[in-house]
């Protein structure tokens, strides 16, 4: 009979362990031990979306090799004075070092030198601020990914017709540079309309699809971001364009790559967001430890098409 | 062999702590989880609960320096120090509560910024108070600007904390969710298990009770040739099932015990109607002979009858009743007495016999018949050295009775259980029934002659 009993308690035991209510005491009990870490950094993304979660990733990651410990300011949607804001308040905060989104404009390079004025070492992610005190930039070099992507379009369509351009802002005036100055290579090449992204890009789809009717001659698209290329391709499908219209894009999102795969899509070029996160934060401990950093880290830009995706 | 008897009582015990357990492993993993959930739900108000006292402080010292700067009294220093020191202790409470790395970064954010506050503040009051000018205006704005900041670090701190509380509420809700479920199952399997188990045990207890009862209405009729119940239990049913067998057994034992003594009595009373003198009579009569013989001077004569009735008065006793072997041996010597004056010295009587043995019980008329049959069949014949001998030993718990002769010997068939005369049958039964069947008769043939033997166990 205690046989039973012995059984009965076994498989008690094995239902306790598959439970597994030590992992829920893990993982609803914080007792964190608390380093004594070395320095405090604050990170202000531009929005909370995918890309800027690698970033951001990329960034702890390094942190934690590096004993730092990271706050993060992020919004949902980007506004460029709550941007600032944020900025401004980890300035206040006194901490030992941002990372920021930044644009470049005068305002973001006031608030980039008021925090260098304080101490403060301030690393620019995603565009540069040219005219300010920033310790080092990293990310793309926007000036030759618009070359990049112009010249991969500009190619496609037989180097001649005409190209849209939509910019997710109006500050990424570096990309656009790189675009027209390739575009002085091609002079069967007119680009006909370069239109922007609201900070919420909820005129993504009505400013794509007022691209393509009203230019009946469109001949390709360059998207200089994920959502905007994703948007492309949808706004093709519908308006039936898909290889009519060459859409050259940025990001790697799965709708992308499903697009790609399909042709809607020609190609898209892809940054390596969690790189540029690891960077930034290298970048800002060479700053606190004094060691020689360089003026711009340029992270590498891939360029993807149907060849490439990966067969599902 | 093993022993494999579980007792009811044992079955019921263990199904009690089957059940015990469960329940005990329910209420445990409950407690468990509602304690999990409570202190996770205090854990939450808590914080929140101190968040909201930093922010509090923080306002009630920006209103004690908005109202500094409106009346220019000192009064409100110590008020804006005091909520800031406030804002700071209760900080240090947040500090030691469970908190995710990144609610503590945040906080640790929020603490430099009250710092920055702070000295925006002072700075404030400082100019305000010291000069006329306008000045403080700038330390103000940054004051108030820094004061934004820390409503919007608490607002973030609060929405992490309810968010990272939504999320530990998911685990735990999946984790109960989990919980339910196993609880669900166990509670299924342990009301299908106790049903079969109720459903089987209790069919099987009635249905053998009900066996048991049958046989126990037929034998209580009478009838004693019922079949054996059969049982694979192993409780105490079937040791009611294999006793009652057992009782049966005996019952029809005993019965044919009395059966056989009441037939053996029927064949005595026969014997003894046989000869249905009337005692008195005879005795009476064989006294007068004997005197007559005394007075005629013929003492031998007079020592036969004396003996003659002697047996007479032994052999009429009960046939059931029991007698020590020193009675059942005097009764023989009157016996041989009677003979040897029939065979004269033809015949040669032999005793050995151990003494302390004759308190010993034997039934009445066992070993008369032997001799009896030792002079009719062994010893007739013979013209002369005829022996007798009979010898009573102890052999451990057991006494030996032989009786021997030197006569022809017997037949073989002639003393089987089925052959036998009368008196042997009646001898061997009286022995089997008295000594519970303990008891053995032998019949041999030796080289001298026949060969008696009794082994009896001993009896007081």
């Amino acid at each position: 009979m205690k046989k039973y009993i012995l059984l009965l308690i076994i498989t008690i035991t094995l239902i306790t362990i598959s439970l597994n209510a030590n992992r829920m005491e893990e993982d609803t009990s914080h007792n964190v031990k608390l380093r004594d870490e070395d320095y405090h950094f604050i990170f202000v993304p531009k929005e909370k979306n995918e890309y800027w979660e690698e970033i951001e990733k990329g960034i702890l990651e390094e942190a934690e090799k590096r004993n730092v410990s990271i706050s993060i300011l992020s919004d949902k949607y980007y506004d460029k004075k709550n941007h600032i804001s944020k900025i401004d308040r980890a300035i206040e905060s006194g901490c030992d070092g941002i990372i920021a989104f930044t644009l470049n404009d005068s305002e973001y390079s006031r608030i980039i030198d008021r925090s260098t004025s304080m101490d403060i070492p301030f690393i620019a992610v995603e565009n540069d601020v040219l005219n300010s005190t920033r310790n080092s930039y990293v990310g793309i070099n926007n000036y030759y990914a618009g070359v990049k992507m112009a010249d991969k379009l500009f190619n496609t369509i037989d180097k001649s017709g005409e190209v849209g351009v939509i910019m997710n802002n109006e500050e990424n005036n570096l990309r656009l540079i790189g675009i027209y100055d390739e575009k002085k290579k091609f002079p069967l090449i007119n680009i006909t309309k370069v239109a922007y992204m609201d900070a919420k890009k909820i005129n993504t789809y009505k400013i794509i699809e007022e691209m393509v009717l009203e230019n009946k001659h469109i001949k390709g698209i360059i998207c200089n971001d994920e959502y905007s290329t994703y948007i492309a391709g949808q706004v093709l499908v519908r308006l039936n364009k898909v290889g009519k219209i060459k859409i050259i894009g940025m990001g790697d999102l799965t709708g992308i790559q499903r697009f790609v795969k399909k042709g809607v899509i020609e190609g898209v070029y892809i940054k390596n967001p969690e790189n540029i996160g690891m960077e930034t934060l290298d970048i800002l401990m060479k700053v606190k430890t004094g060691e020689f950093v360089e003026n711009a880290i340029f992270s590498d830009l891939i360029y993807f098409d149907k060849d490439d995706v990966y067969e599902e | 062999m093993k022993n494999n008897f579980i007792s009811i009582k044992e079955k019921l015990i263990v199904s009690y702590i089957l059940i015990l357990i469960i329940l005990i492993w329910i209420g445990g993993y409950s407690l468990y989880t509602i304690n999990r959930i409570s202190s996770q739900y205090n854990e939450f108000v808590e914080k929140l609960d101190t968040l909201s006292n930093v922010k509090n402080s923080i306002k009630e010292s920006k209103n004690s320096l908005d109202n500094l700067l409106l009346t220019r009294s000192t009064n409100y220093i110590d008020d804006i120090y005091s909520s800031i020191d406030t804002s700071y202790g209760e900080l240090n409470k947040l500090s030691r509560r469970n908190m995710t790395k990144e609610e503590y970064n945040l906080m640790v954010d929020l603490r430099k910024l009250i710092g920055s506050y702070r000295a925006y503040s002072e700075e404030t009051f400082r100019v305000a108070l010291g000069t006329a000018d306008e000045r403080y205006i700038i330390n103000y704005n940054n004051s108030t600007k820094v004061y934004n900041y820390i409503m919007e670090s608490v607002d973030e701190i609060n929405n992490k904390i309810y968010e990272e509380n939504f999320r530990k509420y998911k685990i735990i809700k999946e984790h109960n969710l989990k919980f339910t479920r196993a609880i669900i199952v166990i509670f299924i399997i342990s009301i299908s298990i106790s049903i079969m188990f109720i459903f089987f045990f209790s069919r099987k207890l009635i249905q053998n009770v009900n066996a048991l009862t049958n046989q126990a209405e037929e034998v209580s009729k009478g009838n004693f040739e019922v079949d054996n119940l059969k049982i694979d239990s192993q409780d105490e049913i079937g040791i009611l099932f294999n006793s009652f067998n057992i009782m049966v057994k005996e019952i029809k034992y005993l019965l044919s015990e009395v059966e056989n003594k009441t037939r053996l009595e029927k064949e005595a009373q026969f014997l003894a109607l046989q000869s249905q003198i009337n005692p008195h009579f005879l005795f009476n009569t064989l006294n007068v002979i004997a005197k007559t013989a005394l007075i005629e001077g013929s003492d031998n004569t007079c020592d036969l009858i004396e003996s003659l009735s002697d047996i007479l008065r032994y052999t009429l006793r009960n046939v059931n009743s029991t007698v020590t072997l020193e009675e059942e041996v005097y009764s023989l010597r009157q016996y041989i007495y009677i003979q040897k004056t029939r065979f004269g010295d033809r015949i040669k009587y032999i005793e050995n016999i151990d003494d302390d043995l004759l308190n010993y019980k034997i039934p009445l008329l066992s070993l008369q018949p032997i001799v009896e049959n030792a002079f009719k069949h062994g010893l007739e014949g013979k013209e002369q050295g005829g022996e007798i001998e009979v010898r009573i030993n102890s052999i451990k718990n057991y006494i030996k009775i032989e009786i021997r002769d030197n006569g022809k010997g017997f037949y073989p068939y002639m003393y089987s259980k089925e052959n036998a005369g009368i008196g042997v049958k009646n001898v061997r039964e009286r022995l089997g029934i008295y000594f519970k069947n303990k008891s053995l008769l032998f019949f041999y043939n030796t080289k001298e002659g026949a060969l008696v033997k009794i082994i009896i166990p001993k009896v007081e």
